[in-house]
């Protein structure tokens, strides 16, 4: 889904496309941002991407390495552009607790690790999702 | 095995280097920029704004040199017979043709491979923009240790327990070509003791023809003529309790292209510059074969 974002300090709008995909490797979903400006130039480094994205809030734990891990630039696994990730090596440990106690279906998963790990990167769950998906049960 | 790269500002200007095939282009940029400048259309282009193409397609940057020169030049291994220790020499050129006899020389596969270097419009939109102090190459070659790490013992601890020392001492051996350096630290990661072996850490690149189209996934799939990456978990033995070769990995992967677990019927699998045999055990492979970041990149290449 692409959201579009003002653009600090200049009348560009900044279009961010997030995806969700399963990393074979880490076993996680992980989160990739492919970033235009409306003059269709790709954002030139993490630290555009910081500026933009990250609260303000948050910008300690992100910079920090803490547990939602960095952001870095890499190749989309699908299209192979350039694009930026969340780096999901402390993913893991930061879900376990939150799926302690088990019976944790896909849907819930996906909904705690986007609050987990996109809160940090301007994506947030819109709460009629939420509610929607809290009042289902378990998937 | 090295890649001797090749250069000229004229025609009686030609000089040589030498590149590991699993070294990465950035490493060569400041020496081209100091061999060109003089020539420079845009005297203020700084070194890591230049870039290289070949046949007008952009070279990712963060690719080793060995798997560029496989995933572009790899059918020419299949058209000619293959010798042992084959090496393959890139020619960095900025001029623009060539004779008849340069066409018939560059079929060879340890031909010196042309390339041309630019110096402006650096295309952001297909190329990640590499950055003064080289910290974007860093990250992105750790990225893949880490992820190298994981896929071996499914944690990535034991890159997690290398000391800031030890990581920076690894990328200074990968930049320096120090083997032995290089070889000291990965091998905390390669053989850690207590820890079993998961998973072979493998990328495979196939080119999306219309063969291979059928192994693709409809969404998102990127368009006939560029390259897929497929990677999945390829475990050191087999369900059976043999060893995993590259053959019975490949036909697990990719089953319609490597139907036989055991000969290569409709395409090769290509490994630094050299057709891999089926039968090699990858998890040998892994520890002796792997590129500097941990990875078998091997190259799909479809028979004629």
């Amino acid at each position: 889904e692409a959201l579009p974002h003002p653009y600090p300090n200049s009348n560009n709008t900044l279009t961010i496309t997030y995806d969700i995909i399963h990393s074979p490797s880490y076993r996680l979903p992980v989160l990739y941002l492919t970033c235009t400006t409306t003059a269709n130039h790709p954002i030139s480094s993490p630290e555009t991407l910081y500026r933009a994205l990250v609260p303000p809030s948050m910008k300690p734990q992100i910079q920090a390495i803490g547990v939602m891990g960095a952001v870095s630039a890499t190749e989309h696994p699908i299209t192979g552009l350039p694009c930026y990730f969340v780096h999901p090596c402390k993913t893991a440990d930061a879900m376990r607790p939150l799926c302690a106690g088990g019976g944790v279906g896909a849907e819930r998963y996906v909904l705690r690790w986007l609050g987990l790990v996109g809160g940090g990167v301007g994506l947030n769950v819109p709460a009629a999702l939420a509610v929607d998906i809290a009042g289902t049960g378990e998937v | 095995m090295n890649i001797i790269i090749q250069w000229q500002k004229h025609t009686n200007d030609l000089r040589q280097t030498l590149v590991p095939r699993i070294s990465y282009l950035p490493f060569i940029l400041e020496r081209l920029h100091a061999f060109f400048t003089e020539s420079l259309i845009y005297p203020d282009v700084r070194p890591h704004q230049a870039w290289f193409t070949y046949e007008n397609v952009p070279l990712k940057w963060h690719y080793p040199v060995g798997l560029l020169h496989d995933l572009f030049c790899g059918s020419k291994l299949l058209d000619h017979e293959p010798h042992a220790g084959s090496q393959a020499d890139l020619h960095v050129d900025t001029t623009h043709g060539g004779d008849k006899n340069e066409e018939e020389e560059s079929e060879r596969p340890d031909a010196p491979w042309k390339l041309v270097v630019h110096y402006s419009s650096f295309p952001q939109d297909q190329l990640i923009p590499l950055d003064e102090e080289g910290k974007t190459l860093i990250d992105l070659y750790t990225n893949n240790v880490k992820e190298a790490d994981c896929v071996r013992n499914g944690t990535g601890k034991e890159f997690m327990k290398l000391s800031k020392d030890n990581s920076i001492a690894l990328w200074r051996a990968v930049e320096t070509h120090d083997r032995q350096l290089y070889n000291t630290i990965n091998n905390k990661l390669l053989f850690p003791p207590g820890v079993t072996l998961r998973h072979i850490p493998i990328k495979v690149y196939l080119p999306t023809s219309s063969t291979a189209l059928e192994d693709a996934p409809d969404v998102g799939a990127p368009k006939p003529g560029s390259i897929r990456v497929v990677q999945t978990l390829v475990t050191p033995n087999t369900p059976t309790r043999q060893p995993q070769t590259l053959g019975t990995a490949l036909n697990a992967i990719l089953p319609t292209i490597f139907p036989s677990r055991r000969s290569p019927l409709l395409a090769q699998p290509v490994l630094h510059g050299a057709v891999a045999p089926m039968s090699a055990p990858v998890k040998a492979l892994g520890e002796a074969a792997a590129y500097a970041d941990g990875f078998l990149h091997v190259v799909v290449v479809m028979m004629a």
